[in-house]
């Protein structure tokens, strides 16, 4: 296992250089395709070319490499590099460093990619052992169903509606009523609260893990019903064991390898998938502050962001990886 | 849970023993499992309808909706009506012709991307999982490297360099960011499905490596990548309308669903509810009944279900 | 994505043409917006985006810097709407050009202070002009400087004389009759103050300025900005409301669910809710126009478009009315001019090519020699900022009263720039035009005179920018309008675009508030008269 661990965070080095490079590379093509950054601040009405210079110079994007498309600008890469290196992911367009703006975000990402996880985890889970212990009677139907619906709405559509019919109708009800509890109300908030840190992020949650919960709940099922079949399932069967022991101890744990991997990879997703749903509830999070980056053609921030984002991202699958193989005792890593 | 019936014996009731059909190939196997699905044959009836939509849409609705005249901004928004059972999109074109023409640039790009991420994740999820050492460090890397990046940006540089968005532009991009869920999850089943005794058995008896994958390994651990392909076929249609949000999707006037769901969401809340609904009906039919189609699929190439 | 820039300009239905102190009572709005309520006093929440920069003002370039910017600085002088004459309610107590319009004489009104004490005098605001106008500060504004003499060449620009404390002179590089209404434009030329020159990053965050709001505790980035009234304001504006919180949201539809859980107070309500809101708040949402200006360009040097009366048939083609009912919920109002109806010097009969008449366009088109069937119109719109619908259904209008096929193009927001920056389009394109200060000058230079701005046509007509350098001379503003006017004419002649509609906006306000006005000078809700009910 120590051995594992340590090939692992070798084998890292090269990974996040490889990511780095691709979206240096993303970035730089960004610029040279779609077109100058700077300009698109000022809108319709250009300052004179002047201003524009000194501010392109200011934002390191006066390199002539920039204005030759497909050239991958490598010794901007590296600049880059040694910035990253002291921890300069550079300044947004009005100044501000963007570790400060992901360090004072971040926290709320997490919360948020948390409340999904457990939400997606626990509800998929059980829904998908429930289907897959009663399979193709109504309570599996019932989930099948229900999972298509979570899956075939776009989430801009589910987050909407949302926020309208549970946080707005119900929770407008709820918080101003005499009888109902604080923390309910909050529950069912329309956006965020900062008294309310975890609460006021329930719902923006759900629906962020409202995909993948359908995702979870079929695999599981799935996994559940293959391995209800599988040999050592029989001969625990035919020691006499009961199904609650058959499904606790001996299928379960296999059945959730694909799930565990699958929640590995969502963890990436979801921090995608903040994008839209932070907008969506106005939570001041990192997938607002790209929302906003995006809107506002804010290469800096979107640069800046994802890189670290990355980081954060890569480092959690290798934890996962880990996890992976604690998980499984028959995957031998050797 | 102790009421909870034991699966494995409702499924071999409904299949023949084991050893009995000696002759017949994996693919009569399953051939034989289908024909006795009626879930099979009813996702399949809906996907044939879905499929005759999306490439001879002529047989469901006369006249396009890009066709000169067929819209009249003066209908738009108007409810359902005897004449249009559908009513009129926000831009006065008839609904039902609205939704029976989108669905090729919908449906094709998500079936296309499923087929390619599904040929890309198997392929190399298996190679990775199968082989390990040296080659599933480098896939897995590779994997990596392309699992970091985000989809937006990559999308946005992508269409960019493509300024004539169409099916293949659209479907290079989405299978280009959507293939390593599909290889990792495949490479953790493939790793799982080879410790399994009749792999060393196979082993044992001199079988060699392509044999091994594609009697076994493949078989027994497709399963969890086609659950989340046939969702994945779901979300690719949402994500051709992000896409299209972000203005790096298909250019108007083509229909498409996306676009018909993302105009439809304002004007829903104002009351104009069948611009989201019909759509969305569409969308949430066409994903069930993939879906449901997997799900026999699978049934029947699973080894263990005979 | 705001981009729009409005004017600081002051509109005469606003406190000062009444002669009402800056701490008058309830009598004090004159929009019939009269709440019996409303007394100074108490504080509201109103909507604001991530302002790009408060200090100093001279980088503030855009609506969300200058809707605090407004409240936290007073304005060198006004603009009257109804008559486009100055209005001396800010700073400056007089501003006197000499007889060839090109040396301006500024006299600031004695004893005015900014927030921290220092006196408002010439030095403030030769250190701001001087400052903005160099290049090597890249300040947003620097553009508004451009005409004064000398400017963008060095740290200090030649045409800025101190005559005294309270007075300095302007030489521009030549007539402007409108120089005075283009200095309305708040930001621009705003002072600055030594403490806040001294240390501008602090500044930023804390804005020192010179009006009856001051910032309450530092910028709340991406979250809020509160603004409290200043005990020791000596000025003009109007401020109400003690305390004004203003917040920030990811998208306006996020700010309007904050406003039915009972959040906001104010806001301007935005298009995709726009519906939605109007089904649900009655009286208490006013549609209000603006001076925003929506228009196609044509590619005039480009085959076919360099033909007039091809561009007459297709405007005449384009049923503005429907579109703004159908695609834009009912909010603009179909343009008869280039120059928007608010503005003074505008006319509600110039364009007689911006009727919807298929026969005529038909006829027009004819006339043109043009085969519809020889080309594809492509009509570029930018993507992701709600002009996909207007612009299909103009398209279709097209092709189904002239039977010229379209296809419809949409790039980014940074691309679509640097293919107007190249002229490189190949067919109609849409834009925006937000004035800077009210003069119909503000429309037709930037926007069809020969390299204006903002011209991305390629039109040039010496005959028409003669007509506007004859304006610029003009003793008066009458003798000036009809000259614009005269240049007007030529330009919607001719078309090199075609004006669509101008804008309208919809604020919606919560029962908790009074006295809500849109202001079209500000281009902005008038926050300052906003009374709240106690």
């Amino acid at each position: 296992m120590g051995r594992y661990v340590a090939r692992r965070v070798l084998q890292f080095i090269p990974v996040i250089l490889g990511t780095l490079f691709l979206l240096h590379l993303l970035s730089t093509l960004t610029i040279q395709i779609v077109g100058d950054p700077v300009r698109a601040l000022f809108g319709e009405n250009a300052p004179p070319a002047s201003v524009i210079a000194q501010m392109q110079a200011d934002y390191n994007l006066d390199d002539p490499c920039l204005q030759q498309t497909g050239n991958p600008c490598l010794g901007l890469f590296v600049d880059r590099l040694g910035q990253y290196a002291q921890f300069d992911f550079g300044v947004n367009f009005r100044g501000r460093p963007i570790t400060e703006l992901f360090v004072e975000r971040f926290p709320v990402t997490v919360r948020l990619t948390v409340i999904a996880l457990v939400f997606e985890a626990v509800v998929g889970i059980l829904l998908g052992i429930l289907a897959g212990l009663r399979k193709d009677r109504f309570a599996d139907n019932l989930v099948r169903f229900s999972t298509v619906l979570l899956i075939a709405f776009p989430v801009f559509v589910f987050g909407t509606l949302a926020q309208l019919l549970l946080g707005l109708q119900v929770g407008l009800r709820i918080r101003e009523s005499s009888w109902a509890p604080d923390w309910l109300g909050q529950m069912l908030n329309v956006g965020y609260n900062a008294d309310y840190p975890w609460l006021s992020l329930t719902l923006p949650g759900l629906v962020l893990g409202a995909f993948s919960l359908a995702a979870i709940a079929r695999l599981t099922r799935t996994s559940l019903i293959e391995n209800l079949r599988s040999d050592y399932v029989r001969t625990a069967r035919a020691k006499g064991l009961t199904t609650r022991r058959v499904v606790g101890v001996h299928t379960l744990r296999n059945s959730l390898i694909p799930v565990v991997t699958y929640i590995g990879i969502d963890i990436g997703l979801l921090l995608g998938g903040a994008l839209v749903t932070e907008g969506i509830f106005n939570i001041p999070g990192v997938g607002q502050l790209v929302f906003l980056a995006i809107r506002a053609n804010d290469t800096p921030v979107i640069v800046g962001v994802v890189t670290l984002l990355t980081i954060v991202f890569l480092v959690a699958n290798l934890l996962v990886d880990i996890f992976y193989a604690a998980l499984d005792p028959r995957i031998r890593y050797e | 849970m102790s009421d909870a019936s034991p699966p494995p014996a409702a499924a071999d009731a409904e299949t023949p023993a084991p050893n009995a059909d000696q002759n017949r190939s994996l693919w009569g196997d399953v051939r034989y499992q289908l024909v006795r699905s009626p879930l099979f044959w009813i996702s399949s009836v809906m996907v044939l309808v879905i499929l005759t939509m999306a490439f001879v849409p002529q047989l469901w609705a006369s006249t396009p909706p890009t066709a000169r005249g067929a819209c009249d901004l003066l209908n738009a928004r108007e409810k359902p009506s005897a004449e249009h059972w559908f009513g009129y999109t926000a831009s006065g074109c008839d609904m039902w012709a609205s939704v029976v023409y989108g669905t090729g640039k919908s449906v094709i790009v998500a079936i296309l991307v499923t087929i390619g991420t599904v040929l890309l994740g198997v392929t190399l999820g298996t190679l990775a999982g199968y082989f390990g050492g040296f080659t599933d460090t480098v896939i897995s890397r590779i994997t990596d490297d392309f699992f970091g990046l985000p989809f937006i940006l990559g999308a946005l540089v992508f269409l960019a360099i493509f300024p004539d968005r169409n099916i293949w532009t659209i479907t290079l991009v989405l299978t280009l960011f959507g293939w390593t869920s599909l290889t990792r999850v495949m490479r953790g089943s493939v790793i799982a499905t080879k410790q399994a005794d009749y792999v060393d058995a196979a082993r044992a008896v001199g079988a060699g490596h392509f044999f091994i994958i594609r009697r076994h390994i493949i078989s027994n651990s497709i399963a969890p990548v086609v659950v989340l392909a046939t969702i994945g076929l779901g979300s690719f249609i949402g994500a051709e309308a992000t896409l299209t949000y972000l203005g790096v999707g298909y250019q108007r006037p083509t229909v498409s669903w996306g676009l018909l769901v993302a105009e439809g969401q304002n004007l829903a809340l104002a009351g104009f509810w069948h611009l989201l609904v019909i759509p969305a009906s569409f969308i949430v039919v066409t994903v069930l009944s993939f879906i449901l189609l997997g799900d026999a699929l699978r049934d029947a190439l699973d080894p263990r279900h005979r | 994505m705001s981009v729009s820039r409005p004017l600081r300009a002051f509109a005469v239905t606003a406190s000062l043409a009444l002669g009402l102190s800056a701490c008058g009572g309830s009598d004090t709005t004159s929009s019939g917006e009269v709440d019996p309520t409303g007394a100074p006093g108490g504080s509201y929440t109103a909507v604001v985006n991530e302002p790009s920069y408060l200090a100093p003002s001279q980088n503030c370039y855009e609506s969300e810097c200058s809707k605090i910017l407004d409240l936290v600085n007073d304005p060198l002088v006004s603009t009257d709407f109804e008559t486009g004459e100055l209005v001396f309610d800010g700073l400056a107590e007089s501003i006197e050009p000499d007889d060839a319009q090109t040396v301006w004489t500024v006299t600031l009104k004695e004893g005015r202070q900014f927030h921290n004490g220092e006196p408002v005098d010439t030095d403030a605001f030769l250190r701001a002009w001087h400052y903005s106008q160099d290049p090597k500060n890249a300040q947003a504004t620097a553009g508004f400087m451009a005409r004064i003499e000398g400017a963008g060449e060095g740290s200090e620009m030649s045409g800025l004389e101190k005559v005294d404390d309270r007075t300095f002179t302007v030489t521009l590089d030549g007539p402007f009759s409108q120089f005075g209404q283009q200095m309305s434009y708040q930001p621009a030329f705003a002072p600055i103050a030594e403490a806040c020159m001294d240390d501008l990053k602090a500044c930023n965050e804390s804005p020192i300025g010179t009006g009856p709001y001051q910032m309450s505790g530092e910028w709340r980035h991406d979250e809020g900005i509160t603004l409290e009234k200043w005990a020791d304001y000596a000025g003009e504006q109007m401020a109400n409301a003690d305390t004004i919180e203003f917040e920030m949201f990811t998208t306006p539809t996020a700010a309007y669910r904050d406003f039915q859980n009972g959040g906001v107070d104010v806001l301007s309500v935005s298009p995709e809710v726009y519906l939605e809101a109007k089904g649900e708040l009655g009286p208490r949402l006013q549609e209000a126009p603006t001076a925003s200006l929506t228009y196609l360009g044509f590619p005039t040097g480009t085959k076919p478009y360099d033909n007039e009366k091809l561009r007459q048939a297709i405007s005449m083609s384009i049923d503005r009315s429907l579109i703004i009912d159908r695609v834009q919920n009912g909010l603009g109002v179909p343009s008869t001019d280039i120059v928007t109806p608010p503005i003074p010097g505008s006319r509600d009969d110039a364009c007689e090519f911006c009727a919807y008449d298929p026969e005529r366009a038909k006829e027009l088109l004819e006339e043109s020699g043009v085969d519809p069937e020889s080309f594809t119109l492509e009509l570029y719109f930018n993507s992701g900022s709600g002009h996909e619908g207007w612009t299909e259904a103009a398209a279709r209008q097209i092709q189904s009263n002239l039977g010229i096929d379209y296809k419809l193009k949409s790039t980014e927001w940074a691309q679509y720039l640097e293919l107007l920056d190249a002229q490189e389009f190949t067919g109609p394109f849409r834009l925006g035009w937000s004035l800077d200060y009210p003069s119909p000058e503000n429309y037709l230079r930037p926007i069809v005179g020969t390299n204006g701005d903002s011209n991305y046509t390629g039109y040039s007509n010496p005959e028409f920018d003669e007509l506007l350098v004859q304006a610029d001379r003009a003793d008066d503003l009458e003798e000036s309008f009809a000259l614009y006017q005269q240049a007007g004419d030529i330009a919607l002649q001719e078309l090199p675009i075609i004006p669509m509609w101008s804008g309208e906006v919809a604020v919606a306000s919560s029962d908790e508030v009074g006295d809500v006005r849109y202001d079209v000078g500000e281009g902005e809700i008038a926050f300052g008269e906003i009374t709240v009910n106690q």
